[in-house]
């Protein structure tokens, strides 16, 4: 029998080795892969006492409300819409957690999706984070606007994108894997004048190994 | 370009969103019943109105919900804003 196929990250042809700026100190603005996370799209009625119930005892964390999110117990969920969420969690957390969301959803209407290999995440971080996804995206990210605990979709460069404000220097920005490759090189030449730096290689392996 | 309200988000850029045209065309109850000229009026004839107009949105790059807009196809104005399902305010004058 021939080898399995292997998953790789959509940022495969990017070379993560070659870094702009050698010197982490200068760098304004800080991009990384973080190809580490299982995504989940989950729908159901947060009004629903089975479901939000379901979720809380089975992730530990609230269903938070429309663009917001809430971390916890190496789970996130992000408010996507008013009856949407996007779950992401560590490859080693999701196949039980899968399993006991689907014990515990049996008995109301709600759908979860693996969406694990549809997406990414780049990490953008530093001191002019903000300042390069403001070039692309219509969205007021200043922090009177948007504080860190909230999420919204965008378009960032044209791309479909969430972001996800970490802290105040740092933002997660989630976009579909045909476009990552895209985006990766669109952020490497917003963030040039600020001093680029890329981070993380190793993370790629981590991707390959466990997806 | 147009500031637009979504119900759910709050005011966004007008590229996060795409157009769907008339508000509140019912669909008929028992389309077998109709001539193919009711039909097709239900199908695609749609009023050119100059002035304040209901139309239908999406937030595609959003939370991809639909609602309704009323605006002024004149002046562009957005009156109001409101869900699918329900009426729009009484304009104030």
């Amino acid at each position: 029998m021939s080898e399995m196929p292997q998953a790789q990250t959509p940022l495969v042809e990017i070379d993560m080795a070659r870094d702009r700026l050698t010197a982490a100190e200068q760098a304004g603005v800080v991009l990384a892969e973080r190809g580490d996370y299982r995504h989940h799209n989950l729908r159901g009625d947060a009004s629903d006492a089975i479901f939000s119930e379901a979720i809380k005892t089975v992730l530990g964390v609230d269903l938070p409300a429309l663009n917001r999110f809430t971390s916890g117990e190496g789970h996130t969920l992000l408010g996507l819409g008013p009856d949407e969420w996007l779950w992401m969690t560590s490859a080693e957390n999701a196949d039980a957690a899968v399993a006991a969301l689907d014990a515990a959803l049996v008995k109301t209407f709600a759908t979860l999706t693996d969406l694990s290999s549809a997406q990414t995440v780049i990490e953008v971080q530093g001191p002019h984070a903000g300042d390069v996804l403001g070039k692309g995206t219509p969205f007021d990210l200043h922090a009177r606007e948007f504080p860190p605990g909230t999420c919204t979709q965008s378009v960032l460069a044209k791309a479909a994108v969430v972001i996800q404000r970490i802290d105040a220097a740092a933002f997660h920005v989630i976009v579909r894997r045909s476009f990552a490759d895209y985006l990766w090189r669109w952020l490497e030449d917003a963030a040039s004048e600020y001093g680029c730096r890329i981070e993380a290689a190793e993370r790629r392996q981590n991707r390959a190994g466990t997806s | 370009m147009l500031l637009i309200e979504c119900p759910w988000c709050g005011p966004r850029d007008q590229t996060e969103f795409s157009y769907g045209g008339e508000a509140h065309i019912v669909r008929p109850v028992r389309p077998d019943t109709l001539s193919d000229a009711e039909w097709a009026d239900y199908l695609f004839m749609r009023t050119n109105t100059q002035g304040r107009f209901r139309e239908q949105w999406c937030h595609v790059h959003g939370c991809r919900r639909w609602f309704n807009v009323e605006r002024d196809t004149v002046s562009y104005r957005i009156d109001s804003v409101y869900k699918v399902g329900e009426m729009p305010p009484e304009p104030k004058e």
